[in-house]
């Protein structure tokens, strides 16, 4: 009985379904896969196994994979107790904190990059300090891609766990405390369990954003062949000097962007819009 | 295991200031509406809250004093807590949500399993460890909520309204069980209610409520006999009285009947019957009322145009009348009068 009121509802509401609204819809979703065609259009599918197995662009694969793997790993370190700061405990400027922490999601990534120069480079204000004291240069290496990654990537995750831990009921962490749990344990054994799809789904978008980094790379990291030349640069570089071989890269980003997105969706991003509390 | 506290937390519009104490093994409801601020002292008890002023003391420990800067938090107060929805942990089993405490102060996993299998055994739900909680029924997570509680071996044991989350079929059998388990326990227990009937049956001692202060200590009987306010003989005022079903007919400890409109329960229970329920003669009535019996006035209590008469004879009961009523009665302590009760006026519930 009441499973039929459902299926009438659903019907009536599938019925009305506006027309206009379906075909600008339909129009966004073309808008999306246009430049993909464009590109699968233009490829040189003659030329593709050769440009790809060529030890440049296999160099940037690796590269992207390490760095933006890398660039993951210090966004869950870091951002997680800093999501669970912001999400639960009220202090002083906190809303000045939590803005501070995401304003790399809407600068222009070029800004952050010219930021982390002048802060983290040889004459920078704690760069300085570094090549004096520790003798350690960022600028121009590998560890330079993995910070400007993160500094663009982290948001996500801060942003996505923030959420999740926001709306889990803090009455189980209660609980977890009074049978003699440790906040340290709480955390681990109630919390953490709880907003696990959000952590996956955090991660997987900071891993996105990460590899497909450009702009606060460039700038900050340059553009050195093995070391710092990660693929978005080499799809640049390569816009230049051999159109066929950028088209092919870029490609092949969309292929591992598309495959990991795919592979998540259901079962993980999904999570982003029912983020739910450990019982219902 | 003693309990002893005096909470003093300013909480918006309501300025709690209460004095609490429970013996060992005593269970002592805090009854009053929502809004009373119960949970909040439990809060405080528990350690998930802290005084304004006051203090809280657990088996001659001070455990939350302001004036001295002490405050133990709650993972190392010793209170189990049996929370109103229960909060059981989604993602674990029930034994694992049994172990849980045990697993947090240190024990080693396989006895922290073997102890929570043996509280469940306790509780009866020893066939549900594997299950996950959203499985579960209301009664049965009520049950692994109390072996999630007990299984840390706490000092003081407290209850957020353990039986509002229940339908009122599950709740008699589980109210039944829990007064069991209350009573095997060795500490101090406090019990959150805003349900007098819920109050009469757990609990050895009943603290009322109101608004943030404690209006009326005593046993259920002293209360329901002397409510010291209107507002306390409202939320108790009721008359309970302890009985057996036996065939559609409720026989009162003592040996009276009652006619009831009830006829599918048997076995222990309690009649609930309103005091203005019960109506007074000069001389024994005819008509509907299928309970009548003589009884004499032991005491009168005037509030405001309502009179409370304390009823003694076959079934010692309290009836409200008005003032006019009661002065053209000429109601007065040792003045014979018939009692009468309609049968569709007695709820009854099993004990």
């Amino acid at each position: 009985m009441v499973d039929q009121m459902v299926s009438k509802a659903t019907r009536r509401t599938e019925r009305g379904l506006p027309v206009p609204a379906v075909a600008i819809a339909l129009l966004a979703t073309v808008f999306f896969a246009l430049p993909l065609a464009g590109l699968i259009s233009r490829a040189p599918w003659s030329r593709a196994f050769t440009i790809l197995r060529s030890h440049a662009v296999l160099e940037s694969l690796r590269l992207s994979i390490v760095c933006s793997l890398c660039a993951m790993a210090l966004s869950v370190c870091f951002g997680l107790p800093l999501a669970w700061l912001l999400a639960r405990r009220r202090f002083f400027g906190r809303s000045i904190v939590r803005a501070l922490c995401t304003l790399s999601m809407i600068l222009p990534p070029v800004v952050g990059g010219v930021a982390l120069f002048y802060a983290l480079g040889r004459r920078g204000l704690v760069g300085q300090w570094l090549d004096r004291w520790f003798d350690i240069r960022l600028p121009f290496t590998p560890a330079a891609v993995v910070i400007a990654q993160t500094f663009v990537a982290m948001p996500f995750f801060v942003v996505t766990v923030e959420a999740a831990i926001r709306q889990a009921d803090p009455g189980y962490d209660d609980a977890a405390r009074t049978l003699g749990a440790s906040s340290w344990y709480s955390f681990r054994r109630v919390t953490l369990p709880a907003i696990r799809s959000a952590l996956v789904a955090g991660a997987v978008l900071s891993w996105a954003r990460a590899f497909g980094e450009f702009g606060a790379t460039i700038t900050f990291a340059g553009s050195f062949p093995g070391k710092t030349r990660t693929l978005p640069l080499s799809v640049y570089l390569a816009l230049d000097v051999d159109q066929p071989q950028a088209i092919m890269i870029a490609l092949l980003m969309v292929a591992v962007s598309f495959a990991v997105l795919v592979a998540l969706r259901d079962r993980w991003l999904g999570a982003l819009d029912r983020v739910s509390g450990p019982a219902t | 295991m003693t309990l002893r506290a005096h909470i003093v937390v300013p909480r918006g519009t309501l300025n709690l200031d209460v004095w609490l104490h429970a013996a060992p093994g005593e269970v002592v409801a805090l009854l009053g509406p929502n809004g009373a601020g119960k949970t909040t002292i439990l809060r405080c008890l528990a350690g998930l809250l802290a005084v304004e002023r006051g203090s809280i003391e657990i088996s001659g420990e001070v455990v939350d004093d302001p004036s001295s800067g002490v405050f133990v938090p709650s993972e190392r107060r010793s209170c189990g807590v049996v929370f109103q929805d229960y909060l059981l942990f989604a993602h674990m089993s029930v034994l694992e949500n049994v172990a849980f405490g045990l697993r947090a102060r240190g024990v080693d996993k396989a006895s922290a399993r073997q102890q929570a299998l043996e509280w469940l055994g306790r509780v009866g739900t020893e066939e549900l460890a594997d299950t996950r909680p959203t499985a579960l029924s209301g009664g049965q997570a009520q049950r692994v909520a109390l072996a999630r509680a007990l299984a840390s071996e706490p000092k003081v044991l407290l209850l957020d309204e353990p039986l509002a989350a229940l339908d009122v079929t599950t709740r008699v059998g589980v109210r039944r069980e829990l007064r069991h388990h209350l009573v095997g326990f060795g500490g101090a227990t406090v019990v959150v209610t805003h349900d007098p009937v819920d109050a009469y049956a757990l609990a050895d001692r009943v603290v009322i409520v109101e608004s943030g202060h404690v209006v009326q200590d005593g046993t259920f009987v002293e209360i329901a006999a002397h409510p010291r306010s209107s507002y306390v003989a409202d939320l108790v005022g009721v008359n309970l009285v302890t009985g057996s079903m036996m065939g559609g007919v409720f026989a009162v400890d003592g040996g009276a009947m009652l006619v009831v409109a009830t006829d599918d329960i048997d076995g222990p229970a309690i009649a609930v019957i309103r005091p203005q329920a019960v109506s007074l003669h000069a001389s024994r009535p005819e008509g509907s009322p299928r309970n009548t019996w003589k009884a004499a006035v032991v005491d009168v209590d005037l509030r405001g145009d309502r009179v409370r008469v304390r009823l003694e004879g076959p079934i010692p009961l309290t009836a409200e009348v008005t003032s006019a009523a009661a002065s053209d009665l000429r109601i007065r302590v040792g003045r014979e009068l018939w009692a009468a009760v309609k049968a569709t006026e007695i709820s009854v519930t099993l004990s």
